[in-house]
């Protein structure tokens, strides 16, 4: 099935990768002061428009909208090809959320104020570049290009040990992102000598007949590339160490926008290219998905170190989004795509939350916390709703996913749902755990921790301001999820016309 | 009936004005009158809409708003007004009230007043949707609400480590009921493609019994969590380190009602299973008798009062698994009444002796405190199940009901119609007369609670006298919605298939009419034998606490093994903590060391090491001298050579 | 006449003497004997083929390295000095100066 393709009259998504490039230049001529209004200007501006797509895009029917395609190097056929369906859309607009936040988050980087803001929009770029590219050169240029900035994040503003995990994150992703190259590449030879046809475009790529063999080859080296990005269990360890060594900024994108890539990838183009092959692994992946959901889950209530924590939950919930998907129905997918999007939402906040935490008691570690709910009410109100919508609570962001999630799961195996839902139970016992330890338990402070408690600021603007854009999405998604489900229904129909047909 | 949307928003409305300009502008007591108000309305509303229907027998079901579209099935925000939605909105909605009025004076001087008012009025909302509901999702979004809104009363004054660890116990351990209830969604989703309720009565006879009776089973396991039955139970105790007009208004009158309330509601799905059915009762009536055990050695005023909660809810339960229904709903009501009346009579006394919880150190504070002791004694009548209190009618005719159903049912709850009657006034004597215990300066300062609390107790002491004479009427008020041949949304043949289900109840006669009934009780000999057990009851209270004529130690030294079992409130608490709680955090941390640190990451680490090691070892090779480099050439020149000559 | 595998025993031994020379002297002096000692056992085996296929490339090929040989030993000789300027030594163990 070739869709229909909405040429955009203006290139605005070119121009969404380009301003933040170009920013990127301004901060670099410019002096330290101006680094961090050019990149929330920037990068707002990357948000009114990504949220204007939003609105503007036409959910009826799937059709690739604002799309362009420039020729690039014709000998190998490989072009500059870019578009948006609702899938791309709204991970796109998550990024330009997400850094968004993370701009106006980031007032205390002490050293390389510049570098830090360059690394951060060049990392936007990348991002968004990953999400609207329909070429896989493009595709698979802006994925490693992505690394790069992330590594420096990492490894100059990270903590103590951030030259090991950044250097474990960068190679173990990168490890990973060879299967996927081998894979496409192997794509486009074998569509070479069947259809004669030179062609890096995911469309052409799509009506590549595989024998069920290669199928299956195939489809594992995409998902082996995939599995470490999401990261599905057993190839998570790099999150965690990467999570905890990161700046708070680098923890939101990380959880908010680069997870993704890795699920993404799963719905883009496993499920469409590989119909056979991914009901085939359907078991494989339902249990890499259980075991992620129920596993990191024990281990999150394992950790002392609240980012730590998170970053395992944030495993445990891209277990969702994997079963989801591989339920291979309408209801799973949607719930696979809504969970990607609550997801970032949630754990955006909750590693902003444990930035907060860290900026005030200076410490990360269970034993130095606690009690502060009294003296940061603002905050105790904002993180509690992140808690919850991670939790899954009806009525915010969280439980829409999973309610679909485990519909659609539910539909194919009624153990794999039963045994994911037990997450309602763990996700909660982790969540809680974490917000008693760090701010319930007043008594147990000694006399001049209370002292120094009373010094406590609750949030200033710019906490404020990046908390409140996760927190209101949150029950955007929450109390009116149909919108979102309307906007992405022919998107996830499509992912799964070669498998359910229509 | 479009008004009736004023119900749950007005609360809501309430808690987002206080959440927003509670502390900044209204303060005390300004955010507690904002509450009252809020809540109020809607009990005003709720009110209205019960008398239309009481007029009536009619049913609404209003659409708010579309939430959710699955497939062609949409999920909408929605009202159904029927008796049974109009009864427990309007318990809700009254006894919230009073509690709320209560509470501000309870509250009086906290220094988070009004985040107490905000949260209280967010349990209202929950409450609400959940009892409003006309689907399940809507059902379980107010399920989880009220769950997230006990939990942040539970933990109120969070800085006391035990609160907070009760809250959170509290929302982890409704959280595995939850997980049954939403699979039981999921199932029934799958299984009818709808989640109304109307719609999925009416497909009921349609699908077999198997499937309908997974359904229900997993759907009363969430009602097992949130009404705190055995084995979800352990969070209810726990959960009085909230507030006192919390455990009034969420543990005791509301929230844990919620899952009665929920199978009531959907009493053709468990008419439907004979299994079910079975399986309601006998969860019921294990609940009421063994926490009235573990109620009989406690010393903890409120914690008593929690156990006899559990055993209450085990009794409607019960009625529910005999197929009385209305029986049921109408203990709800009475024991949301009288138990609200109880916890808030106890509140009283914490006031006045500022938060000492330890029966055992009380005694004569009666005098101190008349109208505090007349309402608590009241209310210690009606759970005894004297009449002519209202306890009495919903109580006994539960009792009597399970005579005719099923001996054993009758053996256990009639059992622990005997230990109700014996701890509540064990609790009584030992609070408000026995010997004098209490500590001199609590003495002195000791004064009765203002108006704005005993007014609110007044109130429901009244009720609970008058509430039992309108029996006939709540029953046959309740008949549209519970007895499958008024129910008017049914279609014919789902109300034959409904009305079979409960054939284990048809030949059970309970008099409906409250003077009836009394007069029954006195003439017939079961009636007799109950009355005689609840005084029975009450008189070795009596003898035991107040006369002293025996030493309680002394019987509970004779008893050893039950004393230590039921103090130790069966070892269920010891058993969960050493394995879900501790088993599974030390699980957790040998899994993470093993598992995480030194399998997964060891494979990950170790081949990063074997590629810097192997390259530590070629690295030696690349030694800097020509020489050395000549003789490695040397040494791969010959061995090719040496292939060639092989080779050829 | 000598047969020329004689020669090639000659030259092979030349070369020999000369790997091993490279490889286990330390005098920078004796290994550029050394390579010298190679090439001239190159040089043998040249001449001996040319008589062996009466062609006269092969005598070509030995003018041509000798006159390689000599500007090596004026270049190598000229490193060597300059090296023994700065360092005093001429030891290869001592002036490893790139090594790791």
């Amino acid at each position: 099935m070739i869709p229909e393709f909405v040429h955009a009259g203006f290139p605005i998504l070119s121009a969404l990768i380009i301003v933040p490039m170009i920013a990127a230049a301004i901060v670099f001529a410019l002096n330290e002061k101006m680094a961090k209004p050019v990149s929330i200007f920037t990068s707002a501006v990357v948000f009114v428009i990504s949220s204007y797509l939003l609105l503007i895009y036409d959910p009826s029917g799937y059709k690739i909208q604002f799309y362009e395609k420039y020729q690039w190097i014709p000998q190998f056929g490989i072009s500059y090809e870019v578009g948006v369906d609702a899938l791309s859309l709204t991970m796109l607009w998550l990024t330009a959320l997400a850094f968004f936040v993370s701009f106006i988050w980031s007032t205390n980087i002490e050293k390389r104020i510049k570098e830090y803001f360059i690394a951060f929009l060049i990392l936007e770029a990348a991002c968004i570049g990953v999400f609207v590219a329909w070429d896989l050169v493009a595709f698979y240029v802006f994925w490693e290009v992505m690394l790069i900035p992330m590594f420096l994040i990492i490894g100059i503003w990270g903590y103590a040990e951030r030259l090991y995990a950044a250097t474990k994150f960068f190679i173990y992703t990168f490890f990973g992102s060879l299967f996927l190259l081998i894979g496409v590449i192997g794509m486009y030879i074998y569509n070479f000598y069947t259809n004669g046809v030179l062609s890096t475009s995911y469309f052409d790529l799509l009506n590549v007949k595989l024998p069920h063999n290669l199928e299956l080859i195939f489809f594992l080296l995409l998902a082996l590339g995939f599995a470490v990005k999401v990261p599905m269990w057993p190839f998570h360890t790099w999150l965690p160490a990467a999570h905890v060594q990161a700046p708070t900024a680098g923890s939101v994108i990380l959880a908010a926008v680069l997870l993704k890539m890795g699920t993404y990838g799963f719905v883009r183009f496993n499920l469409p290219w590989f119909p056979e092959a991914s009901k085939y692994f359907m078991p494989v992946m339902f249990a890499l998905g259980v075991i992620a959901i129920i596993y990191t889950a024990m281990m999150a209530i394992a950790q002392t170190h609240i980012k730590r924590l998170i970053a395992y939950s944030s495993v445990s919930h891209m277990g969702f989004v994997t079963i989801g998907t591989f339920a291979l129905n309408q209801e799973g997918v949607n719930g696979a795509i809504i969970t990607m999007i609550s997801h970032g939402l949630t754990s955006g906040a909750l590693f902003l939350a444990a930035g907060f935490i860290y900026e005030r008691l200076h410490s990360y570690e269970m034993k130095d916390l606690g009690g502060m709910a009294k003296f940061v009410p603002v905050f105790a109100t904002l993180f509690m709703i992140s808690a919850m919508a991670s939790a899954g609570l009806p009525g915010l962001s969280g439980f829409v996913g999973e309610f679909l999630v485990l519909l659609g799961t539910f539909k194919v195996s009624v153990l794999t749902a039963t045994l994911a839902g037990l997450s309602l139970i763990v996700g909660a016992a982790y969540t809680l755990w974490l917000y008693k330890k760090t701010m319930f338990e007043e008594e147990l402070l000694s006399e001049e921790r209370i002292k120094e408690y009373e010094h406590l600021k609750d949030l200033n603007k710019a906490e404020l301001w990046s908390f409140l854009p996760f927190v209101i999405f949150m029950f955007v998604i929450g109390l009116y999820p149909n919108w979102w489900i309307n906007l992405i229904n022919t998107t996830s129909q499509f992912v799964l016309h070669k498998i359910v047909g229509g | 009936m479009e008004y009736l949307w004023i119900i749950p928003f007005s609360p809501l409305i309430a808690f987002v004005i206080i959440g927003l300009f509670g502390y900044k502008f209204l303060r005390e007591p300004l955010s507690g009158i904002v509450a009252v108000i809020g809540v109020a309305i809607s009990a005003i509303a709720s009110i209205i809409g019960f008398i239309d229907v009481a007029k009536t027998g009619n049913y609404y079901n209003l659409k708010l708003f579309n939430w959710m579209t699955i497939g062609d099935y949409n999920i909408a925000v929605s009202i159904l007004w029927d008796p049974l939605s109009a009864l427990m909105t309007c318990v809700v909605t009254c006894v919230s009230t009073f509690i709320f009025i209560f509470a501000t004076g309870y509250m009086k001087g906290d220094e988070s007043y009004p985040r107490f008012f905000a949260y209280l009025s967010l349990f209202v909302f929950m409450m609400l949707m959940l009892t409003l509901s006309d689907n399940l999702v809507q059902l379980f979004f107010g399920w989880e609400g009220v769950g997230l809104a006990s939990y942040l009363l539970i933990g109120f004054w969070h800085y006391k480590k035990s609160a907070a660890n009760a809250a959170m116990e509290s929302f982890v351990v409704n959280r595995v009921g939850d997980w049954l209830f939403l699979l039981g969604i999921l199932l029934a989703f799958v299984t009818f493609g709808t989640l109304d309720y109307i719609q999925i009565f009416n497909k009921v006879p349609g699908v077999s019994v198997g499937i309908i009776t997974a359904i229900a089973l997993l759907l009363f396991g969430g009602a097992v969590g949130k009404s705190a039955q055995i084995p979800l139970h352990i969070w209810l105790p726990n959960a009085m380190e909230g507030p006192t007009p919390v455990s009034a208004l969420i543990h005791a009158a509301t929230m844990v009602a919620a899952g009665v309330y929920m199978v009531a509601r959907l009493m053709p799905v468990f008419a439907a299973s004979e299994v079910a059915l079975n399986t309601v009762m006998f969860i019921g009536t294990m609940s009421a008798f063994i926490a009235a055990t573990m109620g009989l050695v406690q010393n903890d005023i409120k914690r008593i009062i929690a156990y006899s909660t559990l055993s209450q809810l085990g009794y409607m339960f019960a009625a529910e698994g005999l197929g009385l229904f209305g029986e049921g709903m109408f203990h709800l009501t009475s024991h949301a009444v009288f138990k609200a009346l109880l916890f808030l009579g106890s509140g009283s006394v914490l006031i006045a002796l500022h938060h000492l919880l330890d029966i055992q150190k009380m005694g004569q504070i009666g005098r101190a405190m008349p109208i505090t002791m007349g309402t608590f004694l009241i209310g210690s009548l009606a759970l005894a199940g004297i009449p002519p209190f209202v306890g009495f009618f919903s109580k006994d005719s539960i009792i009597e009901g399970a005579f005719e159903v099923n001996k054993f049912v009758f053996m256990l709850l009639w059992a622990g119609a005997f230990l109700t009657a014996f701890y509540i006034f064990r609790l009584f004597f030992l609070t408000f007369f026995s010997t004098d215990r209490l500590d001199p300066h609590l003495r002195e300062h000791l004064h009765e609670s203002p108006p704005n609390m005993t007014i609110p107790l007044i109130v429901l002491a009244s009720a609970t006298v008058i509430l039992g004479f309108f029996k006939e009427f709540f029953l046959n008020f309740l008949k549209p919605s519970l007895e499958p041949h008024s129910m008017k949304f049914l279609s014919e043949e789902a109300k034959i298939f409904v009305f079979e289900g409960l054939s284990r109840s048809h030949n059970v006669e309970i008099e409906a009419n409250a003077f009836h009934f009394l007069g029954h009780s006195l003439s017939s000999f079961l009636g007799i034998v109950l009355l005689a057990t609840a005084l029975a009851g009450i008189f070795t209270a009596y003898v035991i606490y107040q006369l002293r004529k025996v030493d309680p130690v002394k019987i509970g030294e004779m008893f050893q093994p039950l004393y230590k079992l039921f103090y130790n409130r069966w070892y269920f608490d010891y058993i969960y903590y050493a394995i879900f709680v501790y088993g599974y955090y030390k699980l957790s941390k040998v899994l993470w060391f093993v598992g995480d640190k030194i399998v997964i990451d060891g494979i990950v680490d170790g081949s990063a090491k074997v590629s810097i090691f192997s390259g530590d070892i070629f690295r030696k090779t690349q030694i800097g001298r020509i020489s050395g480099y000549v003789l490695q050439m040397l040494i791969g020149t010959a061995i090719f050579l040496a292939l060639f000559l092989i080779i050829r | 006449m000598v047969p020329y595998e004689y020669y090639l025993v000659l030259s092979g031994l030349l070369m020999v003497l000369g790997f091993v020379g490279v490889i286990v002297r330390k005098n920078i002096i004796a290994l550029l004997i050394s390579t010298e000692l190679m090439l001239n056992s190159v040089n043998i085996a040249f001449v001996a083929f040319d008589m062996k296929l009466n062609d006269v490339a092969g005598q070509v090929f030995v003018f041509f390295i000798l006159t390689i040989a000599a500007a090596e030993a004026a270049i190598g000789l000229g490193l060597i000095m300059a090296i023994y300027r700065m360092k005093k030594d001429v030891d290869v163990t001592k002036i490893a100066e790139l090594k790791g």
